[in-house]
């Protein structure tokens, strides 16, 4: 008799998910399924609108992700409208884009992905969040982390209103520059975001490196998965966030595919479960095989690990240091290690915050010239950055007055759907051995998908809020045995 | 400088232009935040009350915020202030859209966007920002009213909720007014 076990909610996570496990006759994991609700009609309700607008509504898909939605649709719009930004406005958007980077990857990792390492997976519940850590490490890290992230905020703040509201990016530029006092202040917090990022990879070593158990954790073979990786890199092949080329190694580190953004759905393919509203992205050339790694299989991974295991190296020196001294530890590039994710979050957050001061320091990013005026007839644009749950994709078509004909957008969760499914079942598999379910099922479940930083609510438009977590363990006849709750506490 | 000699609240909110508010800080002023999504139908539900609650209050130095997400972002915008509205939306099954209701902020509740869970929940939040020393609110109401759709697009909410507006911003602006005006000539820090 096959089972089926569900969970349902998890725990700080945007979006509202349920996961479902089938159980073969003799009580071991058969396949899970990682499903969300459906959040509907956003084609419906872009089609028709002015295509600017798109600026202004996609960051509030789910609010999670606003900077990085904004900026995807200003370069769409510019492809769109055919117009290049001035090197001033280019400046300024990639400062947004670092400073966002770097502000969510730090508040990733000390109120998300920290508490499963700072305070332990094992840890009660009560203490496994950002409370627990603060008892772990102490008052003072936690009012840095405060401080910091308001600092960075404030910055974004002044540069582009309020940072749901976006109005900065435009086509062909941005609506405000910056001043010359701004830019000298904003250089000091960037100064202090670079200390800030040094001193997270330090509490990482203590919490993680030095933690023979967390180590275990992070190298052991139940959270990795062989897969092929995406991300943009720049002109030399290191690690891009703003702008550059969609770059895909094989799980053996070897390049097969480096893209324009124009030319992404010759590459990208979409696989479609009748169990999940979300689609499940694949590499064309390579095909779907299912929800399997390995090379014959078109199943790719974004965000932080992938980035750095499609690049060459990282695009600033300090960032550099810590990513050769990552794959040092992990045995060599690319490293598939699921929970590595949050090590090298922390290394795009140094190389992030480490961008923020060159730019800062370049007085021409305080320049006027900061929009060239768009004048010719709009038909079709595609713009891309990487979010910092990975690659971000805004595609637009027009009619020649600019009003919305058709929308794709293809975001970073989707990218990784077939990954966390993957990575969700490979937990059940080794929690749940002839038919009993091990206590710790949701929390190796859920330190399995946290990794990605998944943000449902944007990947399937779904429901932001407080992502309850049910398992339904069901037999094969889809008979319900068994519910595991985690309620909205 | 090292990382481990920073004392980066105040460095970095000194950097910014702004001082650090810490719980010796006197707190001043009220609030009323609205949490939602424009763009979700009946999620928006909270931002039209909250702005009704600000109109029918009308109290001099009373702030109105919208918020996109209840996480960090809710707790530094309530610091600094005395007193603070939260409203927001809530789903329940059963429930009536439209429904208002006083959330006890003791027991779980499944509001969409205070209890954010990508981030911290409200009280979380709250308890992190007592731990820190910040100044938190003495005075903090939530409430939630029920909705009935806020997974499909639209700047439309359904007919029940769009017509409990002005009704639940009554009830609320009639229960706060007299903590609010308490607060109404002077100003918030956050």
């Amino acid at each position: 008799m096959t089972q089926r076990i569900s969970i349902n909610p998890i725990t700080r996570l945007e979006g509202h998910g349920t996961i479902e496990i089938f159980l073969d006759d003799a009580g071991d994991v058969e396949r899970a399924y990682f499903q969300v609700p459906e959040l509907r009609g956003f084609e419906t309700f872009c089609l028709g609108r002015p295509a600017e607008e798109m600026a202004q509504i996609t960051p509030r898909i789910c609010g999670v992700c606003p900077t990085a939605h904004h900026l995807a649709s200003a370069k769409a719009l510019d492809d769109l409208w055919q117009v290049e930004p001035p090197p001033t406005a280019v400046k300024l958007r990639e400062l947004a884009h670092n400073a966002f980077m770097f502000e969510d990857h730090t508040l990733h990792f000390y109120y998300l992905g920290g508490p499963d390492f700072v305070v332990g997976p094992t840890a009660p519940r009560s203490k496994r969040n950002i409370l627990g850590v603060i008892d772990a490490v102490g008052l003072d890290v936690a009012s840095r982390v405060i401080g910091i992230r308001r600092a960075v905020r404030q910055m974004l703040e002044t540069m582009m209103g309020k940072v749901i509201h976006p109005v900065f990016g435009v086509p062909g530029g941005v609506s405000r520059g910056i001043t010359e006092e701004e830019r000298q202040r904003f250089l000091e917090i960037a100064s202090e975001a670079v200390e800030f990022a040094r001193f997270s990879l330090t509490v990482f070593d203590q919490v993680v490196l030095e933690n023979k158990a967390n180590l275990e954790l992070v190298v052991d073979e139940g959270y990795q998965h062989r897969t092929y990786y995406m991300g943009m890199v720049d002109r030399q092949n290191r690690v891009a966030f703003y702008d550059g080329d969609v770059r895909v190694v094989h799980p053996n580190g070897n390049e097969v595919a480096k893209f324009h953004p124009r030319e992404y759905a010759q590459h990208i393919a979409e696989h479609v479960e009748p169990w999940s509203y979300i689609t499940f992205p694949y590499l064309r050339k390579i095909g779907w095989a299912g929800f399997v790694d390995g090379p014959s299989s078109g199943v790719y991974r974004v965000a932080p690990l992938a980035r750095l295991n499609v690049s060459d190296g990282m695009a600033t020196p300090l960032a550099q240091a810590e990513h050769d001294r990552m794959y040092e530890t992990l045995g060599g590039k690319p490293a598939h290690h699921t929970l590595a994710f949050h090590w090298a979050r922390l290394v795009e957050a140094l190389q992030a915050a480490e961008r923020m001061q060159a730019l800062l320091t370049d007085a021409d990013i305080a320049g006027r010239d900061i929009r060239t005026v768009p004048t010719a007839t709009p038909s079709e644009g595609v713009g891309i950055v990487e979010a910092p749950r990975g690659t971000l994709i805004h595609h637009y078509w027009t009619d020649p007055q600019g009003m919305l004909t058709k929308v794709n957008l293809i975001v970073a969760t989707n990218h990784n759907a077939a990954p966390i499914a993957m990575s969700v079942e490979k937990a059940a598999k080794r929690a749940i051995h002839g038919g009993q379910v091990d206590d710790g099922l949701l929390n190796l479940v859920e330190m399995a998908f946290r990794a990605y930083d998944p943000c449902h609510a944007c990947a399937t438009h779904t429901l932001p809020g407080r992502m309850p977590l049910v398992a339904r363990i069901l037999d094969r006849r889809g008979e319900l045995l068994n519910v595991i709750r985690r309620d909205r506490e | 400088m090292s990382a481990g000699e920073l004392h980066t609240t105040a460095i970095a909110a000194s950097a910014a232009g702004v001082r650090p508010i810490r719980a010796q800080d006197m707190l001043a002023g009220g609030i009323i935040v609205g949490l939602g999504n424009p763009f979700l139908s009946d999620d928006a539900v909270g931002l039209a009350v909250a702005r009704r609650v600000h109109e029918t209050l009308a109290l001099p130095g009373i702030e109105l915020r919208e918020l996109a997400t209840g996480g960090v972002e809710l707790i530094e915008t309530l610091v600094g202030f005395r007193a603070a509205v939260v409203i927001d939306a809530i789903q329940m099954e059963g429930g009536t859209p439209g429904a208002c209701q006083l959330v006890d902020l003791r027991a779980p509740w499944p509001v969409l966007r205070a209890g954010s869970s990508h981030e911290i929940g409200l009280l979380e939040g709250l308890a992190l920002g007592r731990r820190l020393g910040l100044a938190v609110p003495y005075f903090l109401r939530l409430y939630a009213i029920a909705v009935a759709d806020p997974f499909t697009f639209g700047t439309r909410m359904t007919r029940a909720v769009e017509e409990a507006v002005p009704h639940a911003a009554a009830r609320i602006a009639a229960e706060v007014r007299g903590e609010l005006s308490r607060h109404s000539s002077q100003t918030g820090l956050a």
